[in-house]
């Protein structure tokens, strides 16, 4: 026997002799319930996430991402080049809309690229983005950009954590995405004083496109 | 695990004399209730989200065995390997065999209090292996060689200039620059950093919860730097404690609401990461292999114990930030990698009591810590509890032990404690001076009330005992 496997019957034995003799354990309560006064919808998220230092914007259409795109780009006085990541839906056509911005399918480089990403969805009572490893995104572009752009569709934007654990159950019934990352704002420390400075180690700055439509 | 909380008394008597140190922990003693304070105010069913945090916690602890078996369950499943580790050094050779085996040389580290309980980078590092903390605070205090002084905020000691200083002893000084403020130093740790994320052959995390549904370890930063540690290298273990499992997403999502909350005053940290295992086929990136090593190192012996509920703990810091104690001492004084109320219930535990006797007793059980707790563990009860058992464990009659004989004399014979405390209140009036707010208070006591006046003014009392009062009022 291993010794990973000697202890693995070890500490599972000692916890049983813990419990030998308690009470039975009561069954679960039902998920929880947020107050329906806390319960927000996509101004809350945007708030939120405003709060957080991350910026956003609203188009109608999903063919309107590439011009917010290079808005956001020409606007914050960025490298006209932009990563964009397989899982946002737009071909090259739409993209020619953006011109002069350059588009690349990546990779994101050491630093100071701007990434252009879809999203799995938004969870309104924090702010938060909530995007799925896939194989068309590396998921450490994420965390590499300098400037990460997220498009999330207004219908992706849910109220609680809950509701995300209901479509998640819903969309991977047994075989969950390797890796989830919520993301809410740009990366940052406190380990330098008070307030927080942004860009610690991944994106110092967060843009979010809420498709209407 | 290796503490120097024996030395309590003379490192918290340096600690006060710390002016460095003191202004770091007035910025925690005044900023941080009041950010959490916030944070609350908005959400108006946190009080019944502690409750449920509490339930949940301690029904996990009830079942812990199915959880951790449901869990390494599903992470087989998702093709990564669990490991168990009985003890400290158990957890320190599992992961230095993983190392090996990668063939790694170069390591990088997101923070994890685990690690720093089981001493990990020591251990890798006697093995040959290249280390880099990447959370900036744990980066700064390991080109320090220092210990965390605070469990979420490790370089809290460490003022800016000390960070300028010790970045241009490590880093390359010419391309370093003068590093004259907060925004400089941070872009030189990046770029420094970006270096280790992108040559380092394994990444180490801790997790903060264990999803027993999903098999998710649930990982909280708010620098990202844990995302790049569990992406870049092409193997991530996950190193953490076997009471962080939770049954169901549901109750991941309780827990995380009141966590950075309780935390530092967020809704929710800017990064939680879930991962469910290594790289898929026809995924262009993410570690090949998938390890997570779950570490008892004394918590099992403590399930079914009074200090049961110290397990619930889910880190959040929010004992230490509203401490009297701590935000006098910070964290070193405790001479643990656990300071604060937790740390001071968490310490006996795990390096044993006679090592760290001084800690429950670094408590003026004013009540904040269990006040704030968001898993409502008892605190001072626990410390009590630890209390009792040193005191009953020395073996000779001291000082303590007589005064608490002579206490307890005097509460069996009511007379005795009328009259003493009658005459107490009265000396005691006597000794006071007219002072601010219409207030009589003592400047200096004699003998062994020294220790208090000596540093601070004691509000004098009213000159009667509340039983004279009592008499008064019903007459």
């Amino acid at each position: 026997m291993s010794s990973s496997a000697a202890a693995r019957d070890s500490i599972l034995q000692a916890i049983r002799r813990a419990r030998a003799g308690a009470d039975a354990v009561p069954d679960a309560p039902p998920a929880y319930r947020t107050p329906a006064a806390l319960l927000g919808g996509i101004e809350q998220f945007c708030a939120y996430a405003g709060e957080e230092a991350a910026t956003s914007e609203h188009v109608g259409r999903m063919e309107d991402v590439p011009p917010a795109v290079l808005r956001y780009v020409t606007g914050q006085g960025l490298a006209m080049r932009v990563v964009v990541a397989a899982d946002l839906d737009l071909d090259a056509a739409v993209w020619a809309a953006a011109q002069p911005l350059q588009i690349t399918g990546g990779p994101v480089e050491r630093d100071g690229d701007t990434l252009v990403t879809g999203c799995y969805a938004g969870v309104a009572e924090a702010g938060a983005l909530i995007m799925l490893s896939s194989s068309g995104v590396p998921n450490e572009a994420k965390f590499l950009a300098a400037t990460h752009i997220a498009a999330v569709r207004a219908v992706d934007i849910l109220p609680t954590f809950e509701a995300l654990w209901t479509r998640l159950r819903g969309d991977f019934t047994d075989r969950w995405p390797r890796t989830m990352n919520w993301i809410v704002g740009p990366s940052r420390t406190a380990d330098l004083g008070v307030p927080s400075k942004l860009g610690a180690h991944g994106p110092a700055r967060v843009h979010i496109i809420i498709i209407d439509a | 695990m290796e503490t120097t909380s024996r030395q309590f008394r003379q490192l918290s008597r340096h600690a006060l004399e710390q002016a460095t140190l003191q202004h770091s922990l007035d910025g925690v003693r005044e900023i941080m209730p009041r950010i959490r304070a916030a944070a609350l105010a908005e959400r108006g069913d946190f009080d019944a989200l502690c409750d449920r945090a509490r339930d949940i916690r301690e029904r996990t602890l009830r079942q812990l065995d199915s959880y951790l078996e449901a869990f390494e369950r599903r992470v087989q499943a998702a093709g990564g390997t669990v490991h168990w580790a009985a003890t400290g050094e158990e957890a320190c050779r599992i992961v230095a065999q993983i190392c090996r085996d990668a063939g790694a040389e170069r390591l990088i580290k997101s923070k994890s209090m685990v690690t720093e309980e089981i001493e990990l980078n020591a251990a890798l590092e006697r093995d040959g292996f290249t280390v880099t903390e990447t959370d900036l605070g744990e980066y700064i205090i390991q080109l320090r060689g220092e210990k965390p002084s605070h469990i979420l905020a490790p370089s809290l000691h460490v003022t800016l200039d000390e960070v300028a200083e010790t970045f241009h002893q490590h880093h390359d000084i010419e391309r370093s620059g003068p590093l004259t403020n907060a925004t400089e130093m941070l872009a030189e740790a990046r770029s420094i950093m970006r270096d280790k994320f992108l040559q380092a052959d394994v990444g180490i995390t801790g997790a903060n919860f264990l999803v027993a549904e999903t098999g998710a370890a649930v990982i909280v930063t708010n620098e990202g730097n844990a995302d790049l540690t569990a992406s870049l290298p092409d193997t991530h273990i996950v190193v953490t404690g076997i009471e962080k499992a939770v049954p169901t997403l549901d109750d991941v999502g309780v827990l995380l609401r009141v966590l950075a909350r309780s935390a530092i005053g967020e809704r929710l940290s800017n990064y939680t990461t879930f991962v469910h295992g290594p790289r898929r086929d026809g995924e262009a990136s993410g570690p090949a292999n998938y390890h997570v090593v779950l570490v008892d190192n004394g918590r099992s012996e403590m399930l079914g114990t009074e200090f049961q509920d110290m397990l619930r703990c889910i880190r959040c810091s929010a004992c230490l930030n509203h401490c009297p104690v701590y935000t006098a001492i910070g964290g070193h004084a405790y001479g643990s990698v656990y300071s604060g109320p937790m740390g001071a219930v968490l310490t006996p535990a795990f390096a044993g009591l006679p090592a760290a006797a001084h800690l429950p007793n670094a408590s003026t059980f004013c009540g904040r810590c269990e006040a704030v707790c968001p898993v409502r563990i008892p605190l001072p009860s626990l410390l009590r509890r630890w209390r009792q058992r040193e005191l009953n464990a020395r073996p000779v009659m001291d000082g303590q032990r007589f005064g608490l004989g002579l206490w307890r004399w005097l509460n069996h014979w009511p007379p005795a404690y009328s009259l003493a405390i009658r005459c107490a209140a009265r000396v005691l009036r006597r000794l006071s001076v007219p002072g601010r707010g219409g207030q009589r208070w003592i400047r200096r006591l004699p003998l062994l009330g020294a220790a208090w006046t000596d540093c601070r003014d004691l509000p004098a009392p009213p000159g009667r005992t509340f039983q004279d009062e009592w008499r008064r009022r019903r007459s």
